[in-house]
């Protein structure tokens, strides 16, 4: 530490030397003491720049004013982004689910129809065996109408795919509600700390849920040893000297 | 076969919907949260139960325990469906009666399977 490069302690360490080797014990303790004084009034003042620097930071951050926006507006704004974010998906997913809960039944009246036209043209080859134009003609349409069966099938089994796919919705939306309390919590907690050293007031008009949500009876001895104002901050430093 | 999907997010309790028309279940009602299930069960006749866990108002693992505690519901088959997926959840679940537990995101293979198994044990 460059204090104790001082010169005038340096001096005063001599003197002690030279009086304990000249074994004048009066004269040495007389330098004990000036030493030690000397020693005192530097570790006062580093205490004193360090409670300054101290004081400093505190209304610096008590000043900040983007601590205020913050907790006052950035903070309450992500959370609504998120939820914008749920919403949007969960408009998005019943969108989807709409569209396919329509194209479901479309898609099952397709099915049904060829099956009964495929039974009807089985019917009439039934009653003209003979007639070998018709069998030939016959042919083409059956292979059609098969595959529409076929293929029928085949979209409706990927319209309860899509349907099932936007369960994500509801896992995004379970994820996202968990950041947004975070979120609500952190905000708290910073609301609390710029309280605490007083800021613009500006802050504590964030919230009004959190002001109001339920904690529990207050515990009168959990804010002992927290200060509660920036009077209360102020006379602490007055007490040390300020 | 009458059947309540209870889940607060719409869109699960409309795919749950969709997957129970595939399995030929029609006769399907809905509830969004346990509060408002329980009175629904209770004199609504249903034969079957499907409940997320985490919902706000009363979770599903509430719902399980009351349907459990009132004798004009407790052996009502309960298939809970749900995202929790800590193991000392699922013991819970067990623990308070459920008869199936389907983890999200889950496949229509699992739910019909769960289903079925279900019935299988009740009928």
């Amino acid at each position: 530490m460059s204090a104790f490069m001082n010169p005038e302690l340096l001096a005063q360490a001599e003197q002690l030397l030279e009086t304990l080797r000249q074994g004048d014990e009066p004269a040495a303790r007389q330098a004990l003491m000036n030493l030690t004084e000397a020693r005192e009034s530097l570790l006062f003042k580093e205490i004193g720049s360090i409670t300054r620097d101290l004081h400093d930071s505190l209304r610096q951050f008590s000043e900040d004013s983007r601590l205020d926006a913050l907790t006052a507006q950035d903070m309450p704004d992500a959370r609504e982004r998120l939820r914008y974010v749920t919403s949007l998906t969960e408009q998005a997913a019943n969108r989807t689910l709409g569209a396919a809960e329509q194209a479901l039944p479309l898609t099952d009246n397709l099915i049904r129809r060829s099956q009964r036209v495929t039974e009807r043209l089985t019917a009439l080859r039934e009653l003209h065996p003979g007639n070998q134009a018709l069998q030939d003609a016959l042919g083409p349409v059956e292979t059609y109408l098969a595959s529409v069966n076929r293929e029928g099938e085949q979209v409706r089994a990927q319209l309860n795919e899509i349907i099932l796919a936007q369960e994500y919705q509801d896992l995004t939306g379970q994820l996202l509600h968990r950041v947004i309390l975070l979120l609500e919590r952190l905000e708290g907690e910073m609301v609390k700390l710029i309280r605490l050293v007083g800021s613009t007031g500006q802050a504590c008009a964030g919230d009004p849920e959190e002001a109001t949500r339920a904690e529990g009876p207050a515990l009168p001895t959990a804010k002992a040893g927290v200060v509660q104002s920036q009077d209360e901050v102020d006379d602490l430093l007055a007490s040390l000297g300020f | 076969m009458k059947i309540l999907v209870v889940d607060d997010f719409s869109t699960m309790r409309r795919i749950i919907k969709n997957l129970l028309r595939e399995l030929g279940f029609t006769n399907v009602e809905e509830a969004d949260d346990g509060a408002t299930a329980l009175p629904m069960l209770r004199g609504g006749h249903y034969d079957f139960l499907i409940t997320d866990w985490n919902m706000p108002g009363m979770t599903g693992i509430d719902l399980l325990k009351a349907v459990r505690s009132d004798p004009e519901l407790a052996r009502l088959p309960v298939l809970m469906v749900t995202a929790e997926a800590k193991r000392e959840q699922i013991i819970m679940a067990a623990q308070a009666g459920v008869n199936g537990y389907v983890v999200k995101p889950f496949t229509a293979g699992t739910l019909k399977e769960k289903i079925e198994k279900i019935f299988e044990r009740v009928a």
